[in-house]
């Protein structure tokens, strides 16, 4: 039998493998900005969480962002960019990777439906309403109808939803 | 400099045992056909998403046929069980061949085409039931992930085991690639599913095992069985061995630190964005230098004939320097401001994984399948000509989805500075009537590659079932007309 001389080409890729993870894994995830709570910090409710849960197992990630980038086109969505505090409560993270629907981030500011000054069981109802028949609350919306969760699962979901607000945060320039 | 490649009978002096080198594995022709399998449904699922994306609610039935269902399944299917297990099985049969070695752990070789074949199938009907991590590109629970990083560890075991009794002290470059493929695979999965951190930091994790599984797993595969059936589809040496290091060590050194660019201008570190866009950047130079590499051997031909695996073999080096230079250019601050986020994240991961990496594991599959079945290939024509239907799908689907990306940027900036809404409502609506037309497009080019991939599926069942018996005492493939 002979020695492995493919030694060199695997010891070279397992040493660039482990460096990649320690430079861009272990060095940003031990850095204490991204483990340290701000006063921005989401604290989700139990029912949010069951909440969270369901927009998990159905997939919105695939069509909605959670983030706040500190980009010129983002602008308009937050007062300020998301920032690594914001999210410690996100397991997982929800971030999205594309855009096929509206950023979500902020979304309880703006309940489809609801009147913003309303009370938090009435935003809970009308964000209902919407994810049971999206065109029927507003027509332009081509948002597939989620009628097939039973009314607890649309309450849980429209709970965690709605708790998604940002008025509440500091206000802080996104980028020029 | 030139690398001989060229193959002969098992040498004289060699240990006499009832398995040669020339003795195909059984256990890679398990891979590659439940492989083809995976892939064919997988890339049917992936057009009906596309078509879901240009006609929100088309054919969803219930919860299990959303889209937010259906768009893990098709990935999961695609990557883990369609290319990743034909792109192992081809290893197989290359190590065998290229360290004229017998194919060593059979068994467990199959024990992991098994393992990995239960992962994949179970863990596609419990993501249809909605069990799932929700972290995109790495979307199996633990209990389907961990038993597939084993499945695939089982089968690297093997491949590494005939490498130890190769017969050839030289190492060719396409064994450079597959062997960093095959130890990278199962440890990025490991790596991306096992800690337990929430918010930037679980993004942190997830970006660099579901790049990794990209660029250090698929597409190695790819370049690796292309510079293997390159040269021996031309019936000449590899162009240059000088290029095939830089091509291996240039990629190998980069691609780990690649993933941050996808996290440009979000809550990351900044630092952490800066070396995944310049890491980004410099991969142009081994992308390059593989491309250029499978050119000039082609160039430098002996025969005239164009079987399969040579238009595969040249078609991902080619996507190869497309796919990563329009990566690189796309990664810089003000690109990905307007880009990321867009619909053509999705044109750019089926650029690299489907166009670059199919065609590359496509090309080892044509080149080995004949061997492993012991019989000719059922149609070559046929699948020669699915080289042109992958090629301009996957060209298709990123041009479609780059103009759709860049629409969306520009409404997306031009509603700002406008005081305007393009993010809810009827703001929204505007955005997303206007790139739907390039939607429809993608759904042509989607059909285009499942053509491709039903070839693929096709070719595998009709040559391992009813191909002509090869007419040669060696069952491998190198001595086909």
């Amino acid at each position: 039998m002979r020695r492995l001389t493919l030694l060199p080409v695997l010891l070279g890729s397992v040493v660039a493998l482990g460096a990649g993870f320690g430079v861009t894994v272990a060095l940003p995830t031990a850095d204490a900005v991204t483990t340290t709570e701000t006063d921005t910090t989401r604290v989700y409710t139990k029912g949010e969480v069951q909440g969270r849960e369901i927009y998990v197992n159905q997939g919105c990630v695939y069509c909605h962002s959670q983030q706040v980038r500190d980009t010129l086109t983002d602008a308009g969505l937050a007062d300020r960019p998301t920032r690594p505090g914001d999210t410690l409560a996100d397991h997982p993270a929800s971030f999205g990777e594309v855009r096929f629907g509206p950023d979500l981030r902020c979304v309880g500011d703006r309940v489809p439906g609801g009147d913003r000054d309303a009370e938090r069981d009435d935003l809970v109802d009308a964000m209902m309403d919407y994810l049971r028949h999206p065109s029927s609350v507003r027509e332009d919306s081509d948002m597939p109808a989620y009628e097939h969760l039973s009314t607890k699962e649309l309450r849980r979901l429209a709970k965690y939803l709605v708790g998604l607000q940002c008025d509440d945060a500091p206000d802080e320039e996104v980028a020029e | 400099m030139a690398l001989a490649t060229s193959t002969s009978a098992a040498p004289a002096g060699s240990p006499s045992t009832a398995r040669t080198w020339s003795t195909p594995s059984g256990a890679a022709l398990t891979w590659v056909t439940v492989g083809a399998i995976f892939l064919v449904v997988g890339v049917a699922l992936l057009l009906l998403t596309a078509l879901q994306q240009a006609s929100p609610g088309f054919g969803t039935l219930g919860a299990s046929t959303s889209f937010g269902r259906l768009r893990p399944v098709a990935t999961t299917l695609v990557t883990f069980g369609g290319l990743g297990m034909i792109g192992t099985g081809v290893a197989l049969d290359l190590a065998r061949r290229l360290g004229r070695a017998p194919a060593q752990l059979d068994l467990v070789a199959r024990a992991g085409g098994a393992l990995t074949t239960l992962a994949v199938a179970a863990g596609s009907v419990a993501l249809l039931l909605g069990h799932t991590t929700g972290r995109p590109g790495l979307e199996l629970p633990r209990p389907f992930s961990i038993p597939l990083a084993l499945g695939l560890l089982l089968g690297a075991a093997a491949f590494f085991r005939t490498l130890a009794v190769r017969e050839q002290d030289a190492v060719h470059p396409a064994l450079w690639h597959l062997s960093a493929a095959l130890v990278a695979g199962p440890v990025l999965l490991l790596l991306g599913t096992l800690p337990r951190v929430a918010g930037v930091n679980d993004e942190i994790v997830r970006v660099f095992a579901t790049s990794g599984l990209q660029l250090l797993w698929l597409v190695p595969m790819a370049i690796g069985a292309a510079l293997y059936v390159v040269p021996q589809a031309c019936r000449s040496a590899l162009y240059s061995s000088r290029l095939a290091a830089i091509g291996f060590w240039g990629w190998v050194l980069l691609a780990p630190f690649a993933g941050p660019a996808r996290l440009v201008s979000g809550p990351a570190q900044e630092w952490l964005e800066t070396i995944g866009v310049a890491a980004s950047i410099a991969l142009v130079i081994p992308a390059l230098a593989v491309c250029v590499n499978l050119v000039k051997t082609y160039t430098r031909r002996t025969s005239l004939a164009h079987p399969p695996e040579l238009r595969f073999g040249l078609l991902a080096g080619t996507l190869l320097a497309g796919a990563v230079t329009l990566r690189a250019l796309l990664s810089g601050r003000n690109a990905g401001d307007v880009l990321n986020l867009t619909v053509f994240a999705d044109g750019a991961n089926e650029l690299l994984t489907v166009g670059v990496a199919g065609a590359g594991i496509v090309a080892g599959l044509w080149h080995v399948l004949p061997a492993l079945a012991g019989r000719r290939q059922a149609g070559t024509r046929m699948a020669a000509r699915s080289a042109w239907w992958l090629g301009g799908g996957v060209v298709l689907v990123a041009l479609a989805l780059l103009t759709a990306g860049l629409v969306q940027g520009a409404l997306w900036t031009h509603s700002v500075r406008d005081g305007g809404d393009a993010f809810t409502g009827a703001g929204w609506r505007v955005v997303a009537d206007s790139i739907r037309p390039m939607l429809w497009v993608r759904v042509v080019g989607e059909v285009l590659v499942l053509a491709a991939a039903f070839v693929v599926f096709q070719q595998v069942l009709a040559t391992s079932a009813s191909g002509d018996p090869l007419d040669d005492d060696s069952p491998t493939s190198e001595r086909r007309a």
